[in-house]
């Protein structure tokens, strides 16, 4: 690992190198899971949703829709196998302590949320799995529900699920004593803020397709992030792990929300039951019904400081709605308890959290995973306190922020490098001259939020990643690896590092990934953990491959393997350029020598147990990536319209293995945070998705969007390949509180609901009006 | 229903099949003509994924009946150039690293083509505005537009007009 | 509805004969960007293939008699089937109704705008129609044609009956949107106020024109979309400014007589509270910058 300070010579790791993914996807050859060519006999299937959020299922007759043309499988509890399994959502250790839930496939006697499945249907034409859909008999007896996790929590509340609690799960931190630290403080701020459902908004729909094949292996090929599902498909189906191959093609986008089980298990259900291939697409208004998703929170904030600035004391309460199901919500409400400081060094903490079920739709992985809901709060309380301080956001966070060394509220030392400082001075430098408003209605203002987030799984859950490295006879390689390439360059990334390493060529590289059943699991493609955990397994795997052709070299040439390189397809020796070797005649020579030119090989990340503990104490990530984003606004003070002028994303990437790629995270994070902060809204009224397409869902579009200037610092401190960090979630974080914090700067007045929407603006504008009057 | 057959011209190769009244051209063109390059993200006119040039104009296939195309001319982005025979736009989209699920890509390339041939050397803000009928949820849109920048700039040969 | 064949005429002849055939129920399409969203919601609710309703698909699109723009009889005569697109970049169009052109090149996105009629924009008769406020605002006239008779001519503040319901008769179309030309081009402005700047919906859309004698109103025409039932005229507003002398109080006092006329609802979008607001405010401001503009 490199020290901070040395700046190395790759030969493409950190250039900006075009991604191969990239010449097939411009070029329309890239097949997504829609994309395949159905073999002939392949039926259409069709997945009956639930009509209410809270209901029992008195009956359900399929008799009818049995008997329709073309129709060959209605299926409903009952024919599933195990419809309800304990899945451990892609991991392989059984960590215990919530991280394992209830994943059940079809309702079953109960429905807990609009959009729950309650019957599955294969036909010949989707039209016709439609109209049997139509004829499927519920008889539902409708719950009153609950739609309000505070409510949830409440003795009386509806009942959601089978416990006698909504409760999901509780965390506590603490460090110090909070009441001393508020005791210490000169100043203290108070609020309360709340963040709305979002929706992932992938372009690609939930999409796959399963058969039998020739072996009588189910497989299933699906747009997912986690081809490990194959072991709870297996669990459903009652069938062993490996009978069951899921494959993952290109993904038109995850970003947590193909996170957990979408299409397969309906898929291999009805490929088995018909024995014929059956394919499913989502359509974009039943992808945004059924699909998880981002938690709302209710977060109460506490914030004290002393006069010089310095933080003292931090109380914080969230509850957060894990909607019908669990799935991942004690995950994220866990991040986000570890996370709710900020990348702020405060002596004394109090963090509950507490996760509650309603008959809202699920919620579960979004980009961030519970960390940019807190971000918003804790990015709004330091720029009130600064308010209150008379001291500058920028100056405030610099008197606090976190450094290698410090400890987290679980008391944890951040080991790997922190820059958030330079961060925070770049992005705010970055600004520039501040733009003069362009008409008398019109006020501009600026804002600044830093962020932290993880990047690796929970250390409880004892995460490792494989991958396979080898030469061909003809010296081209390749790299197997069961990476799911959701579009940051995840496949790609394991290629340039392999160039890199064995000194060939990207283009000489093949990636064969995302099949269970031929390439070693890399593990999920989630947490911002691929460049971390598979970049690190085939940066293992290449430097076992080199070795051995610098060994073979070194004797073929006759001289000491420390001065061999390889390079450009060359064996080449320091100082002799004479003396060189085509890399091929070396990897033939192995061949035949019965040297191995191919390696296999595991990563394992920092892990721990779970403790017997009432608190949340120590490591709980492997590692942190720390930035800052930096924006401008300008408000139509008639009607509460922004215009986003210019943002800034300056992030410490560790070390950036594509650049290209890196600042495309960078930029594509902030428009997320965008969205977040201003535009996207799951409206759900008793549990019923109101923002039903993408015409009342919004995401920023190119208009509504400036450029984004992307700022990388390379520490070369992270635990990644080359010293880097993760950066797909982190560079999404603490984009909306920028936004947000420039629209308080430029109104005088802070909106403490996301999004920060136009009628909010307004509202707020004329009732300081009236206040004043 | 009446069932018609059509005959479109898709990148200059005549295709033909049989429709129903109410099918899309994305629909057709992707189940039954294997053009699977044109892509379906909403099937509402919201996201651009299905954009394909019909009769050289950029539109939305998913909001065209398939029977309105009956005798037009269907340009996808294999249309506009292949890797041997690149477009510019092409070129500058993978150089630019402006792809990245490349989802929306193929939509975008023909929106940024219909652009520039309506206006040779857009501003920025016009680029933004030309593409704003198409959703990228990865890129955040600004390597999008230095890549459509680029290609402006380059020479756009004759027979690249759609 | 149930679709069961589609018609492409050749010519308006052809295409009102298909409209007046008895048993025949014609749906009219011409761009498709409504229509087939309104099909998608069928499909979903499973009333796209129930027996009722239009049978035959009746494509306008291409009937050259119904695309193009002309200066004609002291009219600009711009056919129902002209897109967006061409409307907004038009010459015509932009020297002599400016709101009309603004108005266009804010709907939908560029995509949508190659495809959007004006006609088909018209006759969908939504509330939030965005070519509405502009054309209201220009006195535009509405040639309708139909298989009895030769065409008649309405004008567009007649043509909005009811929430998306208009003056069509059985058997009618739109042929034509004609604004007079005489003392063209008019000082005016559009505005149009959506959750984002593209692809939206309007939350509040606003068009005026004014006549002015220096910086006195001869006139004003102030149309409005999305805050009542069908697009409107504020005609108490246009009537308070007539004479006056515009300054910026003048314009609000006479603005907030903007709410005569409008009946805002709460929807996904907004509140009825939020588009009163930006109502009144947007129109005072266009007001006051009409003015300025017109006036320097």
């Amino acid at each position: 690992m490199m020290g901070a300070g040395e700046t190395p010579e790759y030969k493409v790791i950190g250039r900006g190198v075009p991604r191969h993914d990239a010449r097939d996807k411009v070029f329309g050859q890239t097949k997504y899971a829609d994309d395949f060519v159905a073999p002939p006999g392949t039926l259409c299937a069709k997945v009956l949703r639930s009509k209410y959020a809270a209901a029992l299922i008195v009956s359900i007759d399929t008799s009818r829709a049995e008997a329709m043309p073309g129709v060959h499988a209605v299926l409903t509890a009952k024919d599933v196998p195990h419809n309800e399994t304990t899945s451990k959502f892609g991991q392989t250790h059984s960590a215990g302590g919530g991280f394992e839930g209830l994943y059940r496939v079809v309702a079953d006697g109960k429905v807990r949320y609009m959009g729950e499945a309650v019957a599955l249907v294969a036909a010949e034409t989707l039209a016709q799995a439609e109209e049997a859909a139509r004829a499927v008999e519920v008889v539902y007896d409708p719950q009153p529900g609950v739609f309000d996790p505070v409510e949830a929590l409440k003795p009386d509340a509806y009942r959601v699920g089978e416990e006698d609690s909504n409760v999901v799960c509780a965390y506590k931190v603490r460090k110090g004593d909070v009441e001393a630290g508020f005791a210490q403080a000169d100043v203290i701020v108070e609020g309360e803020y709340r963040v709305p459902f979002g929706d992932h908004t992938y372009l690609e729909p939930e999409s796959g397709m399963a058969w039998i094949d020739e072996d009588g292996v189910l497989t299933i090929r699906a747009s997912t992030q986690v081809i490990e599902h194959f072991r709870d498909v297996a669990d459903i189906m009652g069938l062993p792990h490996n009978r069951v191959r899921v494959i993952a093609p290109m993904l038109g986008g995850g970003f947590g929300g193909k996170e957990d089980i979408t299409v397969e298990a309906y898929l291999a259900l009805l490929a088995y039951k018909t024995k014929r291939p059956v394919r499913l697409t989502y359509t974009r208004e039943e992808s945004i019904l059924a699909h998880s998703k981002r938690h709302p929170y209710v977060m109460r904030y506490k914030t004290g400081a002393t006069k010089d600035g310095k933080l003292v004391a931090l109380d914080v309460d969230l509850v957060s709605d894990a909607g019908g199901y669990p799935f991942l919500s004690p995950w994220v409400l866990l991040y986000s308890v570890v996370m709710a400081t900020g990348p702020y060094n405060v002596p004394n903490v109090r963090v509950d959290g507490i996760s509650a079920l309603t008959n809202n739709t699920f919620t579960s992985a979004y980009r961030g995973f519970g960390a940019p809901q807190v971000c918003f709060a804790y990015e709004s309380q330091m720029d009130e306190l600064a308010k209150k301080l008379g001291l500058s956001p920028l100056e405030l966070r610099m008197r606090n922020y976190l450094h290698t060394g410090d400890e987290l509220g679980t008391g944890y030392a951040l080991e790997s490098a922190v820059l958030t400082d330079e961060t925070a001075q770049r992005a705010w430098d970055a600004l520039g001259e501040p733009t003069k408003p362009r008409s008398p209605d019109e006020v501009v203002g600026r804002g600044i939020a830093s962020g932290m987030q993880s990047y690796g799984r929970l250390v409880y859950l004892h995460d490792s990643s494989r991958a396979y490295v080898g030469f061909e006879l003809d010296g081209s390689v390749v790299v197997r690896s069961g990476v799911q390439d959701i579009g940051g360059g995840q496949t790609s990334s394991i290629a340039q590092i392999t160039a890199e390493i064995l000194g060939v060529p990207m283009d000489d590289i093949t990636v064969y990934f995302g099949d269970t059943a031929l390439t070693p699991l890399a593990g999920t493609t989630t947490a911002t953990r691929m460049l971390y955990m598979s970049g690190n397994a085939t940066l293992k795997a290449a430097r076992a491959v080199r070795e051995a052709i610098v060994a073979q070299a070194s004797e073929m040439l006759e001289v000491d393997a420390e001065r061999i390189d390889l390079v450009d397809r060359m064996v080449c020796v320091a100082g002799d350029e004479q003396k060189s070797l085509p890399i091929v005649d070396v990897v033939q020579a192995c061949a035949s020598l019965g040297v191995s030119i191919s390696n296999l090989a595991q990563f394992n990340a920092p892990s721990r147990d779970l403790e017997e503990s009432d608190y949340v104490i120590g490591q709980i990530h492997p590692d942190y990536t720390f930035g800052t984003h930096a924006a401008e606004v300008a408000v139509d003070t008639k009607t509460g319209k922004v215009t986003v002028l210019k943002l800034v994303a300056a992030f410490d990437v560790g070390q950036s293995i594509n650049k290209l790629s890196a600042e495309g995270q960078l930029e594509g994070g902030t428009v997320f945070g965008v969205g977040y902060g201003l535009l996207e809204d799951v409206k759900m009224d008793h549990g019923r998705t109101v923002t039903s397409a993408l015409d009342t869902y919004l995401v920023p579009t190119a208009a509504d969007m400036p450029d984004v200037l992307p700022i990388m610092l390379e520490s070369r401190g992270g635990k990644g390949p080359f010293g880097a960090k993760g950066i797909g979630e982190p560079a999404s974080t603490s984009g909306a509180p920028a936004v947000t914090n420039a629209v308080a700067d430029a109104i005088g007045v802070r909106l403490k609901e996301l999004p920060v929407t136009p009628e909010r603006i307004l509202t707020a504008l004329r009732e300081r009006e009236e206040a004043i009057r | 229903m009446d069932m018609q057959e059509i005959e479109i011209q898709v990148n200059g190769r005549p295709m033909s099949t049989t429709v129903a009244v109410d099918e899309t051209l994305v629909d057709v063109l992707r189940y039954k003509l294997g053009i699977i390059e044109v892509k379906n993200g909403c099937g509402q006119g919201d996201c651009g994924a299905c954009t394909v040039l019909l009769d050289g104009e950029a539109v939305n296939s998913c909001l065209t009946l398939a029977v309105q195309a009956d005798g037009h001319r269907v340009t996808t982005t294999k249309g506009l150039g292949t890797a041997e025979d690149p477009h510019p736009l092409q070129t500058a989209f993978i150089e630019h690293g402006a792809v990245q699920c490349g989802f929306c890509s193929s939509g975008m390339i023909l929106a940024a083509a219909s652009l520039l041939q309506q206006n040779a050397a857009p501003t920025r803000e016009e680029i933004r505005e030309g593409i704003s009928g198409n959703l990228c949820r990865c890129t955040g849109y600004t390597k999008i537009v230095d890549a459509i920048e680029e290609a402006a700039q380059a020479r756009l040969p004759e027979e690249r007009s759609a | 509805m149930k679709l069961e064949s589609y018609v492409r005429p050749a010519g308006l002849e052809e295409a009102l004969a298909v409209l007046a055939e008895p048993g025949v129920k014609p749906l009219v399409v011409a761009g498709g960007t409504d229509l087939i969203p309104m099909m998608r919601k069928m499909r979903t609710n499973g009333t796209l293939s129930n027996g009722d309703g239009p049978h035959v698909v009746l494509d306008l699109s291409r009937l050259d008699d119904l695309c193009g723009i002309r200066e004609a009889d002291g009219m600009l005569e711009i056919g129902a089937a002209t897109t967006m697109s061409v409307i907004a970049a038009h010459p015509s169009v932009k020297k002599y109704v400016p709101v009309l052109a603004a108005a266009a090149v804010s709907v939908g996105s560029p995509l949508v705008r190659n495809r959007a009629t004006v006609g088909g924009n018209l006759v969908t008769a939504s509330p939030s129609a965005d070519t509405a406020p502009p054309l209201l605002a220009a006195d535009a006239v509405l040639r309708l044609a139909g298989a009895e008779g030769g065409p008649r001519e309405l004008p567009l503040t007649e043509f909005f009956v009811e929430y998306r319901k208009t003056a069509l008769q059985p058997g009618e179309i739109v042929t034509h949107v004609l604004v007079p030309l005489a003392g063209r081009p008019i000082a005016g402005r559009f505005e149009k106020v959506g959750l984002r700047n593209a692809d939206a919906i309007s939350v509040v859309c606003v068009a005026c024109e004014i006549e002015l004698d220096g910086l006195t109103c001869r006139a004003a025409r102030i149309g409005l979309g999305a805050v009542a039932a069908v697009p409107i005229r504020a005609v108490a507003v246009e009537a308070a400014l007539r004479g006056r002398e515009i300054t910026e109080d003048v314009a609000a006092e006479c603005a907030r007589l903007v709410h005569q006329h409008i009946s805002p609802i709460d929807d996904v979008r907004a509140s009825a509270q939020y588009r009163g607001w930006v109502a009144e405010a947007v129109v005072a401001r266009m007001i006051t910058d009409t003015a300025r503009e017109a006036g320097a």
